[in-house]
This record gives C-alpha cells, sequence and structure tokens, in this order.
C-alpha cells in the first residue's frame, strides 16, 4: 500500500495494482502481518478458539429453547474475582443457532495462539483439552445433554488479541462500554 | 499473555485515506454496527466529538512509527 496523492495504490500478492479513494483495513487475524508491511506494529495476536454445540436429549430441549433458558458465563476458578479478564470461564447461549443444540464453549486465558494460515496446527492437543473442560462442566450442570462423546458440532473461530500494555482489569474500563453506551441511551 | 480488550480504530499513520479496525480481542461481533459508523466517519474525514477515540488509537502503542 502506498500514497499516490490523495489516493491510495494498493498492490497484490501476484502483482495486481489498484488504485483507491480509501481504503479500510479490517483483516482480522491477519491484521499485524499486513500492517507490518506499511511500517506499522500492533501487539495484535491471533488465537484460535473452538465453538462447541452439544446435543439435547429430546425431553430436554423445551428446557433449553431461548424462550426458556439464559446465556451465561460461568467462571471456573472463583479464588481471582477481581481478576475476570484472566479467569477461565465456560459460557453457553441456549439452543438457536442448530436444531436440537446448545451452544457450550470455553473462555480463557489459556485459549490457542494460531497463525491463521496454519490454523489446523495443534488443533487435536487444543481441542482434547477445551473439550474436556467443557464436557465436566456439562456433565455436571447441563442435565439432558449429551456429554459422553463430546459435542456434536465443532467450529473454529479467530479472535485477534491486544496484548496488554495499559493492563485494564475491570469492565468498568473496559473500551466497549464506552462505545456501547451511546447506542443504548 | 493478558487481553486488554481495547481495539483499534483510528488512521493509519503514513497513509492517507487508509482506516484500520482491528484487535477485537473475541468480543468484535457485537460492536459491528458502531464500528462501521465509526470506521466510515473516519474515511469520510469527520471529526468524531461523541465517542471518546483515544482509547481506540493506534499511537498507544510506543512501537508505531
Amino acid at each position: 500500500m502506498e500514497n499516490v496523492g490523495e489516493q491510495v495504490e494498493l498492490t497484490s500478492y501476484f502483482g495486481e495494482k489498484v488504485i483507491a479513494d480509501g481504503v479500510v483495513i479490517t483483516a482480522g487475524p491477519w491484521t499485524a502481518q499486513l500492517l507490518k508491511d506499511t511500517d506499522v506494529d500492533i501487539p495484535a495476536e491471533p488465537n484460535r478458539v473452538d465453538v462447541m454445540y452439544w446435543k439435547i436429549k429430546p425431553e430436554y430441549r423445551q428446557q433449553y429453547s431461548i424462550e426458556r433458558f439464559p446465556s451465561g458465563l460461568y467462571f471456573i476458578d472463583d479464588h481471582h474475582q477481581q481478576d475476570k479478564h484472566n479467569q477461565e470461564a465456560v459460557y453457553w447461549t441456549p439452543q438457536w443457532e442448530y436444531p436440537d443444540m446448545i451452544k457450550i464453549g470455553f473462555h480463557g486465558n489459556a485459549i490457542n495462539k494460531s497463525h491463521p494460515d496454519r490454523r489446523d496446527q495443534n488443533i487435536e492437543s487444543d481441542r482434547n483439552r477445551n473439550v474436556k473442560i467443557v464436557s465436566e462442566f456439562v456433565k455436571k450442570s447441563f442435565p439432558g445433554v449429551e456429554f459422553e462423546n463430546g459435542p456434536s458440532i465443532m467450529e473454529t473461530c479467530y479472535y485477534t488479541v491486544m496484548i496488554a500494555l495499559n493492563v485494564s482489569l475491570s469492565c468498568k474500563n473496559c473500551a466497549c462500554n464506552q462505545l456501547i453506551k451511546p447506542i443504548l441511551i | 499473555m493478558t487481553p486488554d480488550s481495547h481495539f483499534i480504530l483510528d488512521k493509519h499513520p503514513t497513509l492517507k485515506n487508509c482506516v484500520i479496525g482491528a484487535g477485537f480481542s473475541g468480543h468484535g461481533f457485537k460492536m459491528a454496527p458502531v464500528t462501521g459508523e465509526i470506521l466510515t466517519r473516519l474515511l469520510l474525514k469527520e471529526e468524531i466529538n461523541d465517542y471518546d477515540m483515544n482509547k481506540f488509537a493506534i499511537k498507544r502503542f510506543s512501537n508505531t512509527k
């Protein structure tokens, strides 16, 4: 990418050139890599996250429907209440995206560093660990959800995580609140 | 590693007419409408006074030239 007068010239990997009046860079997990070519370093780190959907037994399906069941987040270890951003947690949403399945996943500090061009690297060992954690939680807390054989559907999601420079541990200071308030009012 | 949840919404420091939205740390989806609005306004060179944009500035990273 280069300035050409008031415009931007983009050169593709294959050498094609495109001139644009404006460019919006929203390259997700590839952003840090892309910006490096323009002499900008941002501490953004791609992480692979497993998204899991678990089968609900027929007689329990109504109970986990979107009309009856809330979304939630459960912190696995509550010894560090002040440190919510660093805690491992299990989250869930009611049955909605796939028929007869509930989304229950793992959220935590130990999500897996992963290059988006090599997204299958170490996927088995990372997945086994995450499935084990969630599966134990499902067994204990979600009656009627089939935990024995693991999730029925697994999807991969990428988080592009900003590494802390000024550590912010409270949701009161969380950037998302700054933006979301004006919308809610 | 600590996720700091402060993403980037800013103009590119050297490229003109180039804006960046990145580093949403896993909670970008819910922000998509306002992210789109802000990136559009940045690109159209509108002055943004109704949001505190300092939190999302790219210049908070010392290694940015």
